[in-house]
């Protein structure tokens, strides 16, 4: 696992500045605050398993890395305490933690996930796409109004447009939310497997539609001579015939924090938007600004973090856009939750989509 | 690889239709709930994931339901889990019934049929069932 610094070391290097919850948005609607969750630690009398408790408000959005003179990686202190504690947070996590119950099943079960889309697949291709837990999301979750299966159907017809025909490995789930929950155990099953899988397969590229997926595969597994690649950046624009319909409206993208900050895919989702006609404005905060949809591995969606979501979509709004992009399934679950519940009835009538969906759409590679 | 061993089943059974028709014993243990609405998706997946070979919900047919709609909730969850199984290689360990007061006296025979199905399934491999 990747976890780069001790928890000690952080706590020795960091000097109180505070910078980090300046920038924490958490800090805006919270009490929370890493600057003190570090100072709290202090003395040695806190074991890991406190620390995680302590700072389980922590969305592991990335934000305050970035700023911390003493270039201490908070979020990966987090992630640290919550693997090395006693105790994971997986019993906090929303819905009952269904998919985590789903995913423990898949660990043992001799199946994982559905391989069954839209579009050509091949067997003896080289080059693999890895839809994630995308039908386990739609059976679950389709009160939030996403298809999610639409997903996939139309990441392998981009890659049809794209001249080819992936291959669909029987994989299991990447264990992002097993991880980030602190279920090191379960993690270390799953990407067990699926290493094992995508190293027999002689695979060369694996395409993700997912935020989440991508950045475990880059970050938390080890494939070498296997190149991981989000599906904006194997899209190549020329390649792609655009039926450029400039109806749409303003059309805006929110950096997924797994995808942005985490990897530094910017450019790349944003290139293909532009060239599918939309007429794209950023939001105020974007880039390594963006702020997080506020529920990361299913914890913390609470009154708090609802706020974050507002604040994020009245962005959207305050720019006029039609149809906001995101390139991660939790931002696209967390964020037309938000839209769709009864008291923001009509507030935000914004259309929230999936990246691949949207210009599946505009190149005619939709369902 | 059929033998004879006796299939572990958790069964969920609604207290107003089926619950008196059907008995806990060693393999079998019987949970009552007030209704089969009750019966959460992460209930079915633990029972699984802790070793039971297959799991029985039994709640009130249309129009049965004392709690209005109970019961479409109950099917409408268990459509899921059952695709969910489905998509994990474990189809056919879950079986839901909907019975009236009346018909619940078939009750231990649908229960003995699910138990020969699922002798044919095999142990789960999931965990060694003991529970
Ligand atoms: S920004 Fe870095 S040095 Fe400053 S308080 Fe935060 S963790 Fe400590
Ligand atoms: S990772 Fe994000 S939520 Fe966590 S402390 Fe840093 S800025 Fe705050």
């Amino acid at each position: 696992m990747g976890v780069v610094m001790h928890l000690d070391e952080i706590i020795r290097l960091c000097y109180q500045c505070g910078a980090c919850t300046g920038i924490c948005p958490m800090r805006r609607v919270s009490l929370f605050s890493p600057r003190d969750s570090i100072l709290n630690s202090r003395g040695g009398d806190m074991d890991p398993g406190s620390v995680a408790v302590d700072t389980a408000p922590c969305l592991t959005c990335y934000q305050c890395a970035a700023e911390c003179p003493q270039g201490i990686d908070f979020p990966e202190y987090v992630l640290a305490s919550r693997c090395a504690g006693d105790d994971s947070l997986v019993t906090c996590a929303v819905h009952g933690t269904v998919l985590h119950e789903i995913q423990e099943i898949m660990a043992s079960a001799d199946k994982g996930i559905p391989k069954e889309f839209a579009g050509e697949t091949d067997d003896g291709s080289d080059i693999a796409y890895y839809p994630g837990c995308i039908d386990y999301l739609n059976l679950f979750y389709d009160d939030v109004g996403v298809d999610y299966h639409a997903i996939g159907d139309a990441s392998v017809n981009l890659l049809n447009k794209m001249g080819v025909k992936p291959r669909i490995l029987d994989m299991k789930c990447c264990g992002h939310d097993a991880l980030y929950q602190g279920d090191k155990n379960l993690f270390e099953r799953l990407s067990a497997y699926n290493t094992k899988r995508v190293k027999n397969s002689g695979i060369k590229t694996i395409v993700v539609s997912c935020a989440e997926c991508y950045m475990m595969f880059k970050k938390h597994y080890e494939l070498e001579n296997v190149n991981v690649l989000h599906i904006s950046e194997f899209l190549d624009p020329d390649k792609l015939e655009i039926k450029t319909e400039s109806d749409g409206g303003i059309v805006t993208y929110h950096d997924p924090c797994r995808l942005g900050r985490y990897c530094g895919v910017y450019d790349a989702p944003r290139k293909l938007i532009k060239y599918a006609g939309a007429e794209f404005v950023d939001m105020k905060h974007n880039r390594e600004k963006a702020v997080c949809c506020g529920v990361s591995a299913w914890l913390n969606c609470n009154d708090c973090t609802k706020a974050l979501r507002a604040m994020r979509l009245d962005e959207a709004k305050k720019i006029g856009a039609e149809t906001m992009i995101t390139a991660c399934t939790k931002c696209l679950t967390h964020f037309n939750c938000l839209k769709n519940e009864i008291e923001n009835n009509g507030v935000y009538d914004m259309k929230i989509e999936d990246f691949t969906v949207f210009i599946a759409n505009k190149v005619g590679a939709g369902k | 690889m059929e033998s004879d061993r006796v299939p572990k089943i958790i069964s969920f059974v609604c207290n107003w239709c089926s619950y008196d028709e059907l008995g806990s014993d060693d393999d079998t243990k019987v949970i009552r709930v007030m209704c089969g609405g009750r019966v959460d998706p992460v209930e079915v997946f633990r029972a699984l994931k802790g070793g039971a070979d297959g799991v029985f919900v039994a709640g009130c047919p249309e129009d049965g339901c004392r709690y209005i709609e109970g019961n479409k909730k109950m099917m409408g969850r268990m459509e899921r889990v059952s695709r969910a199984l489905e998509y994990l290689g474990l189809d056919g360990r879950l079986r839901v019934i909907k019975a009236t007061p009346n018909d619940a006296v078939k009750l231990p025979e649908m229960m003995n049929v699910f138990r020969e199905r699922l002798k044919k399934l095999g142990q789960s491999q999931l965990k060694n069932g003991e529970f």
